[in-house]
């Protein structure tokens, strides 16, 4: 049984510095996978430029010399790498709505379930969330 | 361009404009002027084939220096329909035996049958990746009505029905025989009249509208050699250009509304009725074009004693001014480099934007220019690269007349690094690119594409040899710029300084490769030349890559250290090594780059950090440019790209998430 979305949607409003945890799992959420994606990009940068003065920053020297040098052989890796990023995206774009939906949980009702009682109700209420249907219509 | 390269904004735009634009505009109707009293008054240089028809080309003056009297003339009527896309053609083509053996046969190119077939061998021509992938939506030809040497009698001459040897359906190569043979030094005079019919815009030539880019659009005679061959050959889609330079007086009427950008200068302008005749001279040139256009906005600027006319599409203003701007301080850049042009004009032309195809071209005194208007402002250098490599051209094929189709490298290589050694000058660190704040040159691009190219074919091979257009690019632009480059850094400005002997030792002349490898060899060293030749005729490559680095302990808690030091493949190049102490201290060695490796040592006084070969990234041609490095540690974190690629990817969160 799914909630419908008018009860994620607060009578009250509740200030935003009620909720800390929910914020802040909802932008480190959003900043992890951040991360996530551009790491293994990143990690390969600072192997092929390791030893080089000023390491990674030398990619952005006046000139392009190694930037373009390491997108000629990146090319190869590319394909696989976008693969994993769209992977990882998709994971993302789950959590995110997840971590959205437990935020506005955690806006519209001022008890205390903690985050995951939260993101629990929260998510039993995003098929609903999801389907747009307004406050009113319930 | 330069102002724009160093953050002083589009210099361009604007030039020509209030008082200076005035006192330019004056500048340049005296210069006309002066031309056109010289004309009144200048005595006959040219050798004459028939004294009772003297050459008007003859009589232009020697606005600068160094212009040579040529062996052949072609004086030419064109009448273009705009509305028919079609050009009336007569005249005469004086002609000079200029070999040692007599001539029983001449060959003539008629070029702008290229198109009047799906079956010619331009048509049938590489096409991948390079100078477009259309083909004309209507046909274009140009078909020799009457060729006589009034001299020999009134016969028709033309091998009406004649197509190019072994080639039933290209007709743009065809033998003409001889009445009786023509003796060495001696000169004829042939009489022509020939129709054309101008494509759609294909690749550099055509209508689009009511604009038209006449190229290849005249009976052109091919290049005679010393022993007495003709160096004939169809039209081919990657190469073009290889003839005698000759003078030129052509007429060109068009109707009156029609603005007419030409090879040459304009020495005269005759209204009849709706129509105006101008007509343009020119010496010593190897090819003859026009772009005539209802459309034109046109600006002038004299520079040098060099009128510089730019003709250009409404909107696009800016960009005309730049490449106005880009022209004049190539002139100086490139006189300076390969000598003073010559001419006493340059055209710059600026097709309108549905004639792309039309852009990036280049003609003797003549080029034409391209790139989307919105480029100067997002900081793409896209007019100013186009119009300094056309520019380029102006040495590197209009006063260098190399055999394009057998040697293309020695056109559209050497011009290109010309394009990237002028450029580095006027955007020093950004001669590509300013965009998202990324200073970029081209040079590198250059490299990038014809590293792995280079593995794969030879660079100095005749054009009809190469089965793909982006091979043609790769390694006839790409790699001979990259091997150049290569030099230029490692021995520092020798090759533009050797470049500048072979443009002036062959200005107006036909080198071959060997000529260049000559001359590198005598003004460089046989370092250079070596390897040189081996980039450019054995596929020569080169990796450098460190093998090994060991440390131990000496005297006095000196540290020795060893380091292995490889290079593959043929191309042989001296190479800077660094060796970082842990103290940051920086120690250079020098290998030599003889043999497959080298081990070197040096005591230092406390462990390595690091070592990199060819710090300063002067092997521009090195395969590998990553495997150049070692360190003792492991990988710091790449904080830019992490930092840089995060935002990115949040950004895309942000974008598809919730």
């Amino acid at each position: 049984m799914t909630r419908d979305a008018g009860e994620l949607l607060p009578d009250v409003p509740r200030p935003w510095w009620r909720c800390p945890a929910a914020l802040t799992a909802f932008h480190a959420q959003r900043t992890f996978f951040g991360f996530a994606m551009a790491w293994p990009l990143a990690s390969w940068v600072a192997g092929t430029m390791k030893g080089r003065s000023g390491t990674d920053a030398t990619l952005f020297d006046d000139g392009g010399v190694l930037l373009a040098e390491a997108l000629r052989v990146f090319a190869p890796v590319a394909r696989p790498l976008a693969a994993a990023s769209v992977a990882l995206l998709l994971i993302a774009f789950v959590v995110g709505h997840a971590a959205l939906a437990a935020l506005l949980d955690a806006l519209a009702h001022p008890r205390t379930i903690g985050l995951l009682g939260r993101i629990g109700a929260a998510t039993s209420a995003v098929p609903s969330f999801c389907s747009c249907r307004s406050h009113r219509s319930s | 361009m330069q102002g724009a390269g160093r953050g002083g904004g589009r210099t361009g735009a604007g030039f020509v404009s209030g008082s200076f634009a005035g006192a330019l505009t004056f500048l340049g109707l005296a210069l006309v002027a002066l031309i056109r009293l010289a004309l009144s008054t200048a005595s006959p240089g040219l050798m004459p084939a028939d004294a009772s028809a003297p050459s008007a080309v003859a009589m232009l003056p020697h606005v600068s220096e160094g212009v040579p009297v040529t062996a052949h003339a072609y004086t030419l009527e064109a009448a273009l329909d705009p509305e028919a896309h079609t050009i009336a053609g007569s005249g005469t083509i004086d002609f000079t035996n200029t070999s040692r053996a007599a001539l029983d046969e001449i060959w003539v190119h008629l070029y702008l049958n290229a198109f009047e077939g799906p079956e010619t061998v331009f048509q049938r021509g590489p096409r991948g990746g390079f100078r477009g992938s259309g083909t004309a939506s209507e046909t274009g030809s140009i078909n020799v009505k009457r060729l006589t040497i009034p001299a020999w009698g009134e016969a028709d001459l033309w091998p009406h029905g004649a197509s190019t040897p072994g080639e039933p359906a290209d007709h743009t190569d065809i033998r003409v025989p001889l009445p009786r043979p023509l003796a060495p030094k001696e000169t004829i005079r042939f009489a022509v009249a020939w129709d054309s019919k101008l494509p759609p815009v294909t690749l550099r030539t055509g209508y689009s509208g009511s604009f038209h880019m006449a190229g290849q659009w005249f009976p052109k005679i091919a290049k005679l050699e010393p022993d007495g061959t003709f160096a004939h050959f169809p039209f081919e889609r990657l190469s073009e250009f290889y003839a005698d330079f000759a003078d030129w007086d052509v007429q060109v009427r068009t109707p009156s509304a029609v603005v007419v950008g030409a090879t040459g200068a304009l020495a005269e302008e005759k209204v009849d009725g709706d129509h105006v005749t101008r007509r343009f001279v020119q010496r010593a040139a190897h090819d003859f074009a026009f772009a005539a256009w209802d459309g034109f906005v046109e600006k002038r600027i004299v520079h040098d004693g060099v009128l510089l006319r730019s003709l250009s599409p409404r909107g696009f203003e800016q960009a005309a001014s730049l490449e106005l701007e880009v022209a004049r301080r190539g002139l100086d850049l490139l006189g300076a480099r390969y000598g003073r042009y010559p001419h006493p004009t340059l055209t710059l032309v600026h097709p309108p934007s549905s004639a792309p195809e039309a852009g990036g071209m280049e003609y003797p005194a003549l080029i034409t220019t391209g790139g989307p208007w919105w480029g100067p402002t997002v900081g793409i250098r896209s007019a100013e690269l186009v119009t300094i490599h056309e520019l380029s051209h102006q040495w590197f094929q209009g006063l260098v007349a190399s055999n394009e189709r057998e040697y293309p490298f020695l056109d559209e290589g050497l011009t290109t690094f010309a394009e990237i050694d002028a450029m580095s000058e006027l955007a020093p660190g950004s001669s590509a690119s300013r965009a998202l704040g990324l200073a970029v040159d081209t040079a590198p691009f250059y490299r990038s594409r014809s590293t792995e190219s280079a593995r794969f074919g030879r660079v100095a091979r005749s054009a009809r040899d190469f089965t793909l257009g982006s091979d043609y690019a790769d390694l006839v632009y790409g790699r001979t710029a990259t091997l150049l480059g290569t030099l230029d850094r490692v021995f520092p400005g020798e090759a533009r300084r050797a470049l500048g002997v072979y443009a002036r030792r062959f200005r107006f002349g036909h080198p071959r490769p060997e000529d260049l490898l000559t001359v590198v060899r005598q003004e460089m060293g046989d370092v250079a030349a070596d390897a040189l030749l081996a980039g450019l005729m054995d596929r020569g490559t080169v990796d450098f890559a460190i093998r090994g680095v060991t440390s131990r302990s000496v005297d006095d808690g000196r540290v020795e250290v060893e380091v292995e030091v490889a290079r593959a493949g043929s191309v042989v190049l001296p190479v800077d090594v660094d060796v970082v102490d842990e103290r940051g201290e920086v120690f250079r060695l020098t290998w030599d780059g003889r043999g497959d490796g080298v081990a070197l040592r040096l005591e230092i006084a406390s462990g390595v950090r690091s070592v990199i070969v060819d710090p300063e990234l002067r092997v521009l041609c090195d395969d590998d440019l990553f495997n150049n490095t070692w360190t003792s540690g492991s990988a710091p974190v790449a904080g830019r790209t992490l930092g840089a690629s995060s935002f990115v990817a949040r950004a895309i969160l942000v974008g598809v998430g919730p």
